[in-house]
């Protein structure tokens, strides 16, 4: 009988959890539309995601995913601009990194830290980094900043 | 008020208390008798694993002689290693599923000795004896007719005879041109003790693994540091069973038939809730129409408390589950083929595996990829059979999601070019040691409060 009401405590027992609850309130609010933007703001912390496709294991799938998660970043920052129609792809592209060759979108960044890593089919493996915003700040160009007029507000 | 009471004593009691578990499987097949132990010290699942099988089950770690009416004999070997998590319990599942892995590996290793053992002194025993006394001429038509012979051999003999080809060539080339001489055998013990020769072996009693398997599992938390010590178990039959599973041959005889879903803990009792908490990997059984199968459990735990993060990890239990079916089936298929085409020890040599790979992660996860993408056997089709939600007893922090995944050849696509019907399958007597211990204990000791639980009680034509 004992036992069986300490196991009741156990697995029907109210829980704490060991990461922050302030960030588990902003994750939950993202975690809907981060595997699909592959970047996500809320008021306290920046959440990046990256994919690896795991061929082998001796490498190292944070690393490759972060890497990764970093691109992405860029693609988002990329996507904010509102780039004039008669600039081709390529144009952009070079515009864009050289802006920020000059202008690193993250000024200083640190205590990356993965939130979640999730296997998927396929030999899929996602990964969501999540970074404070008290200590990294990401400095997105905006349209003005690259020189062009923004016509579509 | 009295509610009241209970939690508060409930609570103390758990608090107070540090924690080890144990879940095993009954002989070769069945999950039997997990039990939940409150320990203070961490670092002792080995001890607790050696000691339930000296003095529970009075059996020897190694080789345990047994009647070849009952099943013949059968090997035991423990494996442990820490549970390595960090403080936010995010990855407690994973950790725990890592040092099973390292500690499953360790007990492999150990197997792989005691039968290198076996087969050394096999050899030895039957040179003295002169059962290997007038060995056929390389090159003639002798031998061609023993390489052809080979392929209805018994695993084990097959084995033994290649070694032996290998020594009397090694004799050969020491001077003896009669391997069939005392002075022969006096001098192949001595080869066979040779590192070199080790090597050959150890290749060669690796490639007899099929059928090894998980026998029961100890856990020792203190909430803080743990470690999982395995306890490995090896036997005639369950390696038929493991060639019946890779060929689609006959089952042994007295292997359970019951449904996949009834070999699975249900989520009724507080027992088979612990049964769920330390099922890990895959374990072959036969289902309700006596197809070799495979019952897998994957663990994964979610970020926090909250559905979509708890079903985000259930999916993950799953993925896992259906990976480890695909790894130890692909397992016992690579072996088992190896054995089927050898000609010579070399096939093993250069296929052995286990002895080179190190007790880490990402070492036995890239050996694990490799298996289950190797395709020797197909095990598209598994099915989902339950998962349940839990809080950990070490913390109540360490959520897990435990999933049950089965398979069973019926289910299988291909692999069936490898089929070659066993034969000696049948020939393998039913082994009644059932073990009908219902005990419950609850003790109190120095080192804490103790408990002990039992799981289902197995399949009458076990």
């Amino acid at each position: 009988m004992k036992l069986m009401m300490i196991f009741s405590f156990v697995f029907f027992s109210p829980q704490s959890f060991g990461l922050e609850k302030q960030l588990i309130e902003e994750y939950k609010k993202i975690r809907s539309t981060i595997e699909d933007k592959k970047f996500a703001m809320s008021d306290n912390y920046y959440f990046l995601f990256g994919s690896v496709t795991v061929e082998d294991y001796e490498d190292d799938i944070e690393f490759i995913a972060e890497a990764n998660a970093y691109e992405n970043l860029d693609v988002y920052a990329f996507n904010l601009i509102c780039w004039p129609d008669y600039l081709d792809t390529e144009t952009k592209v070079k515009i864009f990194y050289r802006y920020l060759e000059v202008n690193p979108l993250f000024d200083f960044n640190k205590n990356i830290t993965v939130l979640k890593k999730e296997k998927k089919p396929n030999d899929l493996i996602n990964i969501t980094y999540v970074f404070d915003r008290e200590n990294n700040f990401i400095n997105f160009p905006n349209t003005e900043q690259l020189g062009f007029i923004n016509s579509c507000q | 008020m009295t509610i009241g009471k209970n939690l508060i004593i409930i609570l103390t009691v758990f608090l107070i208390t540090n924690i080890s578990y144990a879940v095993e499987t009954k002989e070769e097949f069945a999950t039997e008798k997990p039990s939940i132990k409150l320990h203070k010290k961490s670092g002792q699942s080995k001890s607790m694993a050696e000691d339930f099988v000296r003095k529970n089950k009075k059996w020897k770690i190694g080789l345990n002689p047994r009647p070849e009416d009952k099943g013949g004999d059968f090997f035991v070997s423990v494996g442990t290693s820490a549970i390595a998590f960090d403080n936010s319990f995010a990855n407690f599942g994973d950790a725990r599923q890592d040092a099973f892995d390292i500690a499953f590996l360790q007990s492999k290793k150990q197997f792989i000795k005691f039968m290198g053992q076996r087969i050394s002194t096999n050899i030895v025993n039957e040179r003295k004896q002169g059962s290997y006394a007038q060995p056929p001429e390389p090159g003639t038509s002798e031998m061609e007719n023993l390489m052809d012979e080979m392929s209805s051999f018994e695993e084990g003999k097959k084995l033994r005879t290649l070694i032996n080809l290998k020594l009397d060539q090694a004799l050969r080339d020491a001077g003896y041109e009669d391997p069939s001489t005392p002075e022969a055998a006096e001098e192949a013990e001595k080869i066979i003790k040779t590192k070199e020769f080790s090597k050959s072996i150890e290749a060669a009693a690796e490639h007899r693994i099929a059928g090894f398997q998980t026998y029961k599992v100890f856990e020792i938390s203190d909430g803080n540091k743990g470690d999982i010590s395995v306890i490995g178990l090896w036997s005639n039959k369950l390696n038929l069973l493991a060639d019946a599973l890779s060929t689609g041959g006959d089952i042994p005889s007295g292997t359970p038939k019951k449904a996949l879903m009834d070999q699975i803990p249900t989520q009724n009792t507080d027992e088979d809730i612990i049964r769920w908490a330390f099922s890990y990997g895959a374990r072959m059984t036969t289902d309700e129409n006596g197809n070799p199968s495979i019952l897998s459990f994957g663990h994964a735990s979610p970020l926090f408390d909250d559905v979509d993060e708890w079903t985000d990890a259930c999916d993950q239990a799953i993925l896992q589950a259906e990976s480890f079916i695909a790894v130890f089936a692909n397992e016992i298929a690579s072996y088992k083929e190896n054995l089927n085409k050898a000609q010579n020890t070399k096939m093993f040599e250069d296929n052995a595996n286990l002895n080179n790979l190190k007790s880490e992660t990402k070492q036995i996860k890239n050996y694990y990829k490799k298996l289950e993408t190797s395709g020797y056997i197909d095990t598209a089709g598994s099915e989902y059979l339950d998962s349940i939600e839990i809080q950990h007893p070490a913390s109540e922090q360490a959520l897990e999601c435990i999933a049950a995944v089965g398979w069973n050849t019926s289910l299988r696509t291909s692999g069936e070019n490898i089929k070659n019907t066993n034969v000696a399958a049948e020939k393998i007597t039913l082994d009644d040691e059932q073990e009908t211990d219902e005990t419950k204990e609850e003790e109190e000791d120095e080192d804490g409060t103790s408990y002990s639980g039992e799981s289902d009680e197995a399949d009458d034509d076990f």
